[in-house]
């Protein structure tokens, strides 16, 4: 069983199921995987490959996203940069564990982020914890379908913690906004940070 | 002379963007966070209690050991399901806190976890609590001095407070104090302090800029009135200036809609003043010439304070001094006391104010007049204040092609410093250079420029001692005065038809004491010596335009200098003789040693009796001595020997009345006689006055042989209110002046003065509807000044006709609309101002002389600008 986020691509080969169950990913999705030995289920993004071993997990690679985030609800799954064919070198997460990687490299452990935060999503919720702005405007924008451009890219690393849920957009930026002491403003589709 | 052309072009001298205004916000001194409620987005967030929001009110169980406040936060999320929204990087929440306990409100929690962290938490209905730095808001600061009036010694423990806000303060042991955190607005400070009358200091404006700093003299309550509550008052006691005397503050003359921001122009709104034309700040003053006004500034007496000044008299084109430097404007119609001599027509005391002394501060104005810039700050164990500014005026007249521009720079400076507890050292110095050139292109132009022009260039510095002991004051100012003019006039074709170069300049040393007796009446003795020791005139006209009474010609060709020594002593008692009846008895002699030694006494006094109800009958009779101007003297050979100080004998009487606390009635009635006024053997139908604009029309003033044997007189009465700003914020004031006033000659015909003014009726109302706005209107209306006709035949064709001197009619009624609108943008560091000035918003366009023109060989009138809208910008920081 897929969920597939907001904004999110899964292509299924016309070979799925034949001796590998792979699909690609472009985005960012939630996996239940059963566990079939002799049909091993792979997840390919651009940068990182996810061959699952009978589990629940998230996959998040977004086209205009560097940053890949695999997260691992239970069961277990390997980790391979695409680049990188040789399985021995693959990282095998643990339930809980939250798996990082930047196109081209491999992917880390990352021991900061639970994975329950990459999750939320599913329940409605998007939730930052000390998350770079850049980031945060990216997925904020993937969520209410918005483009939001920080007038300064030194406000890119500013770090927001929140819990956001279903709440209509100019609610959730009102907050934001006060909290990151900045001040918005927008125009359709179009929304712009900057300092007050 | 010295026309300003007509402009008929609206012109806008500076446009300034509009800057997105930054609010003062709530003030907020708590340590701990301020709940706020977002319910919408368009509002701002609200501020709620644990009552109102009952998420505030919720009971949780805490146990928390040497956590972060993130963690903790994280701790109460799980428990409430609130979702907090924050920044690390915007608020501080690394410390640890320990809470233990079982049952406690988020509200609590929260209080205790946020404390000193200055940050607010905002909630949404959706169930966020966002937590958001407290901005610090935008706020100025008010600090000053408070100080004995008479001594001018500190007042120890005054109370300060802003009126209508909770924020006061008391005075330190040097009289000092601070108002921090006041957010941007125009208040009044209520200063109140044992023995001494309370006042209040209204049009104080703070700004994010630079801190306001206030000098307040406070008036020792009068022994007799020990007994009685004096209640605060905008105005000054009635016993304290008896009669014709008022105050403006700044603030007051910089809103006033048409006044350029030149303090002489601001005057004129004042009963019993009017300007002699709109395009000059000549002041005509219960019907006096211009050259009958004293200007004090920081205690220096100073000639013409004008840029374009005319040489003897005192006006010109628009006032040296920088509105911004000022402190205080105290203007007297008459009546003045002993303590101010040498003038017979009106007293106006301007004081500059000192430098800030926390931080140095700077400011950009771009205004009406021209732009300038100044800075101020602590230096030694006092403080600076400079400023120099340049005028507009060449760049507009060179826009709308008028054949010659007016260009001047002038600087201020002030220094003080404080020499310990009791001394004071002030050193204050204003210059000027003035250019009047010509841009000729055609016939035309070189047509229009023949008219009487001035180059001037002028400084005034005054160094000032000032001692103050228990009961007494002691000041001492080393002062000199110096002015160069080149006053000329060309002909049509270019060549000078009259010329004067002078320079006069002049040293004073003046002491003046002040002392409180035990009785509670408050002497002043004082005594001035001054030495003119540069008086140098070369001056050129020829005969055809200086013609004696039998029309000869009697051309003048000077080059001479000569020195002219001079002084002073006065006294002076004030004295409160019951709880409502004062007097002020005065006496002052004047020794002119250039005037063959002559000696002249002027006794003073003035009565003040108080009634019920804030009424107060006042008078005041003197006499009053003035020497003739140094330009008189060098006219002619023989006026050195002819002329003497002429007199003005006059009498007072008023009844005031406060109608509320910050409005006032007043009703005065007046009489002057005047006697040895200069006459003009030439033209023995004339006494003699400035003014002319061509040397084609008449000999150029003061420039003939004159005599001292003019007798006149004037009377007229006055009605003005005058409202200051308070709790009610609209201010303003409203006169309605009738004089009437006539001079005799050398042949004895009784005729009206030049300067006769039947009526005269201002209005000026502002409106500050908040912080950020100030709206004025300023109405004027006067009757038109008796005009002199023109012989319009034979050799002296153009020339006036003393035979019908001052009987020709008299020009139009003058009338004019201005109006103006402030706004003040506050930013953290940075106050904005912006306004707009519309002069003459109908278009009345007034004339401003009745002169002759030479092609069309009539008379006609001279305009000025009519319609002129102008946009102003001060930033300080």
């Amino acid at each position: 069983m897929v969920t597939l986020a907001p904004q999110s691509q899964l292509r299924i080969g016309d070979d799925f199921g034949a001796d590998a169950r792979e699909v690609h990913l472009a985005g960012q999705a939630v996996f239940q995987v059963t566990h079939d030995a002799r049909r091993p289920f792979r997840v390919h993004t651009a940068g990182v490959s996810t061959e699952v071993l009978g589990t629940r997990f998230v996959v998040r690679a977004y086209a205009d996203d560097p940053d890949i985030s695999v997260a691992l609800v239970d069961g277990s799954v390997r980790i391979r940069s695409s680049a990188d064919s040789d399985q021995s070198r693959a990282l095998t997460l643990r339930p809980g564990q939250v798996a990082r990687a930047v196109i081209g490299t491999a992917p880390r452990v990352d021991e900061q982020t639970n994975a329950a935060a990459l999750l939320a999503w599913t329940e409605g919720q998007l939730v930052f914890k000390d998350t770079p702005l850049s980031q945060v405007a990216r997925e904020l924008g993937r969520w209410y379908d918005v483009d939001i451009r920080l007038a300064d890219a030194s406000l890119s690393e500013r770090r927001l913690t929140a819990t956001l849920g279903r709440e209509p957009v100019d609610q959730v930026l009102e907050l934001v906004v006060l909290s990151l002491d900045l001040r918005y403003e927008r125009a359709g589709r179009e929304i712009v940070l900057s300092t007050r | 002379m010295r026309r300003m052309p007509s402009i008929r072009i609206a012109l806008i001298w500076l446009i300034v963007a509009t800057p997105v205004a930054a609010q003062a916000e709530n003030q907020g001194s708590e340590r701990g966070p301020r709940f706020l409620l977002a319910s919408s987005t368009t509002a701002a967030p609200v501020r709620v209690d644990a009552r109102t929001l009952p998420t505030l009110g919720q009971r949780l169980a805490v146990h928390f050991v040497n956590e972060t406040v993130t963690q903790a936060l994280e701790s109460i999320a799980a428990q409430t399901g609130l979702r907090f929204i924050f920044s690390r990087d915007v608020v501080t929440l690394d410390r640890t806190v320990t809470i233990d306990a079982a049952d406690i409100s988020l509200a609590a929690v929260l209080t205790e976890l946020l404390l000193d962290a200055d940050v607010d938490v905002v909630f949404s209905p959706a169930g966020h609590a966002a937590l958001v730095p407290r901005r610090k808001p935008s706020v100025g600061e008010v600090a000053g001095r408070v100080v004995d009036a008479v001594t001018g010694a500190a007042v120890v423990n005054a109370g300060v407070e802003i009126i209508g806000r909770d924020v006061a303060a008391t005075t330190n042991a040097e009289g000092t104090f601070r108002l921090p955190s006041v957010p941007p607005d125009v208040v009044q400070l209520r200063i109140t302090a044992l023995g001494f009358v309370p006042f209040v200091q209204s049009d104080v404006v703070v700004s994010t800029g630079k801190p306001v700093w206030v000098l307040v003299e406070l008036r020792p309550e009068p022994v007799r009135l020990g007994g009685i509550a004096v209640g605060p008052s905008w105005f000054a006691a009635p016993r304290e200036v008896p009669t014709s005397t008022q105050r403006l503050n700044v603030e007051e003359i910089r809103r006033s809609p048409g006044a350029q921001e030149d303090v002489v122009r601001a005057i004129s709104l004042l009963p019993g003043v009017a300007p002699t034309a709109i395009h000059r700040n000549d002041l005509i003053v219960r019907g006096g010439a211009p050259f009958e006004n004293l200007f004090i500034v920081d205690g220096l007496e100073v000639p013409n304070i004008n840029h374009f000044a005319a040489q003897g008299s005192s006006g010109g084109q628009a006032s040296l001094l920088n509105l911004d430097f000022l402190r205080s404007v105290q203007f007297s119609a008459g009546g003045f006391g002993a303590t101010q001599g040498d003038r017979v027509g009106s007293v106006t005391t301007l004081s500059l104010r000192e430098g800030i002394t926390d931080r140095h501060a700077g400011e950009v104005n771009f205004a009406a007049t021209g732009f300038g810039v100044m800075a101020e700050g602590p230096v030694g164990a006092g403080s600076y204040l400079v400023g120099l500014r340049r005028s507009y005026f060449d760049l507009i007249l060179k826009a709308s092609g008028e054949p010659f521009f007016l260009r001047y720079w002038d600087v201020n400076a002030k220094v003080s410093q404080r020499l310990g507890q009791r001394d004071e050292l002030s050193w204050t110095f204003v210059g000027a250079l003035d250019d009047w050139g010509f841009n000729i292109e055609t016939p035309e132009d070189r047509y229009d420029a023949a008219l009487m022009a001035v180059n001037d260039d002028q400084y005034f510095s005054g160094l000032t001692w000032s001692h103050t002991a228990q009961h007494s004051r002691l000041q001492l100012t080393l002062g000199r005065v110096a002015h160069s003019f080149h006053t000329f006039q060309n002909d049509t074709l270019g060549q000078p038809l009259f010329t004067n170069r002078s320079t006069e300049a002049e040293n004073s040393l003046r002491l003046n004491f002040n002392r409180v007796l035990a009785s509670g009446t408050e002497l002043e003795l004082g005594a001035a010596a001054k030495h003119a020791d540069r008086l140098r005139y070369d001056i050129e006209i020829p005969g055809s335009l200086r013609t004696d009474l039998e029309g000869t010609a009697r051309p003048l060709d000077l080059d001479s200098s000569f020195t002219a020594f001079r002084m002073g002593w006065w006294g002076e008692a004030r004295t409160q003789w019951t709880t409502r009846f004062s007097t002020r008895l005065g006496a002052r002699a004047d020794y002119y040693a250039y005037l063959d030694d002559a000696v002249r006494v002027a006794p003073r006094l003035a009565a003040t009796l108080e009634l019920n109800g804030g009424a107060a009958l006042s008078m005041s009779a003197g006499r009053y001595w003035q020497t003739p101007s140094f330009i008189w003297l060098a006219g002619d050979p023989s006026n050195a020997d002819n002329l003497r100080p002429f007199r003005v004998d006059q009498i007072v009487i008023g009844f005031q009345k406060l109608l509320r606390e910050d409005l006032k009635l007043q009703l005065e009635a007046y009489r002057k006689r005047y006697r040895a006024y200069p006459t003009r053997p030439w033209r023995p139908q004339a006494v003699l006055t400035p003014g002319i604009e061509s040397v084609e029309v008449d000999v150029p003033f003061g420039l003939e042989p004159l005599t001292s044997q003019g007798t006149g007189s004037a009377a007229g009465v006055e009605l003005f209110l005058q409202k200051r700003s308070s709790s009610v914020p609209v201010y303003g004031l409203a006169s309605i002046s009738i004089n009437s006033t006539e001079f005799s000659a050398l042949d004895g015909v009784s005729r009206i003065s030049a300067y006769d003014l039947p009526i005269a009726a201002n209005l000026a109302v502002g409106w500050r509807p908040n912080a950020l706005w100030d709206l004025g209107l300023r109405f004027r209306a006067a009757s038109g000044l008796p005009r002199t006709a023109y012989i319009n035949s034979g050799p002296q064709q153009g020339r006036l006709d003393f035979a019908r001197y001052n009987d020709d009619g008299r020009m139009p009624a003058f009338h004019a609309l201005d109006i103006r609108v402030d706004r003040r943008w506050s930013f953290r560091r940075v106050q904005l101002t912006t306004y707009l000035d519309i002069q003459d918003l109908y278009n009345r366009d007034n004339p401003i002389a009745y002169v002759w023109d030479q092609r069309d060989r009539a008379p006609r009138y001279e305009r000025a600008i009519g319609f002129l809208p102008s946009l102003g910008v001060n930033i300080e920081f």
